[in-house]
């Protein structure tokens, strides 16, 4: 499975939401809905969020990657949270240090050395600073969705 | 001498798996023998206590109990921030 198949429209929000916990609810909420995951996934993200932080900051672009054990998910998916303001979450292994947070990358893992692949990519699209100020802008899904896929068929 | 690498995360299966590797190309790059071992933060004290790793590269917070070994940020693997700064990080732990 490439990194273009774990993108959909369906799994794109645009969120304008104040705090960390909201975002991973609503879009928890969402990918249960589209029974991407199972009941447990949504406080399993919270609690692991918690836990062991998932911030990311390059010089142009945060994000946050939460992902969780794979008991709780059914399909692989990539959920995309553009947030209209940024929010604040801790950066990983940081600490107690908060970061603002402009993307949220919701990883559903079934099978994590299949999957590395897809995270090493996200790595490396989240340094490159025009796909970043790319998805920053976007005003639709599909533009989400086409900014992504246009940067991943130039990586293979 | 072969070195050893324990790296480790929250879950010990999605950004470990892309910092081991990223860690592994840096040692050989570096001409350095090595044996990474991946698990999670959480296992890390009895990880030291039974293989007496030369260092742990972490993406999580390191809590635990791991007495004198060094103990790097894996997020630079990740984001490729500061990554050669970690990279000479490391290697010093494993002189």
């Amino acid at each position: 499975m490439e990194i273009k198949e774990y993108f959909h429209d369906s799994c794109v929000y645009f969120l304008n939401l104040e705090h960390r916990d909201d975002v991973l609810k609503k879009m928890s909420e969402n990918v249960q809905e589209q029974s991407l995951v199972k009941a447990s996934f949504g406080r399993a993200i919270l609690d692991r969020e918690k836990e062991f932080p998932t911030g990311l900051d390059t010089d142009h672009i945060g994000v946050a990657l939460p992902h969780t054990d794979k008991e709780h998910v059914i399909t692989p998916f990539i959920a995309v949270g553009v947030l209209e303001h940024p929010v604040s979450f801790q950066l990983m292994g940081g600490g107690n240090v908060e970061i603002e947070v402009d993307i949220v990358f919701m990883l559903g893992v079934t099978d994590p050395s299949a999957q590395v692949e897809v995270l090493q990519q996200l790595m490396e699209m989240i340094q490159n600073e025009e796909l970043s100020n790319k998805l920053e802008s976007a005003q639709t899904k599909g533009e989400v969705i086409s900014s992504l896929q246009h940067f991943t068929s130039l990586m293979s | 001498m072969q070195k050893s690498i324990y790296v480790c995360c929250g879950t010990g299966i999605a950004t470990s798996t892309v910092i081991a590797k990223k860690v592994g190309q840096a040692l050989k790059d570096n001409g350095i023998q090595h044996k990474i071992s991946q698990g999670t933060v959480a296992n890390a004290p009895t990880f030291v206590q039974t293989n007496k790793p030369d260092a742990i590269v972490s993406s999580a917070d390191v809590n635990g109990n791991v007495g004198e070994t060094p103990v790097i940020s894996g997020r630079p693997f990740l984001t490729g921030i500061k990554k050669n700064e970690a990279i000479d990080e490391l290697l010093n732990a494993l002189k």
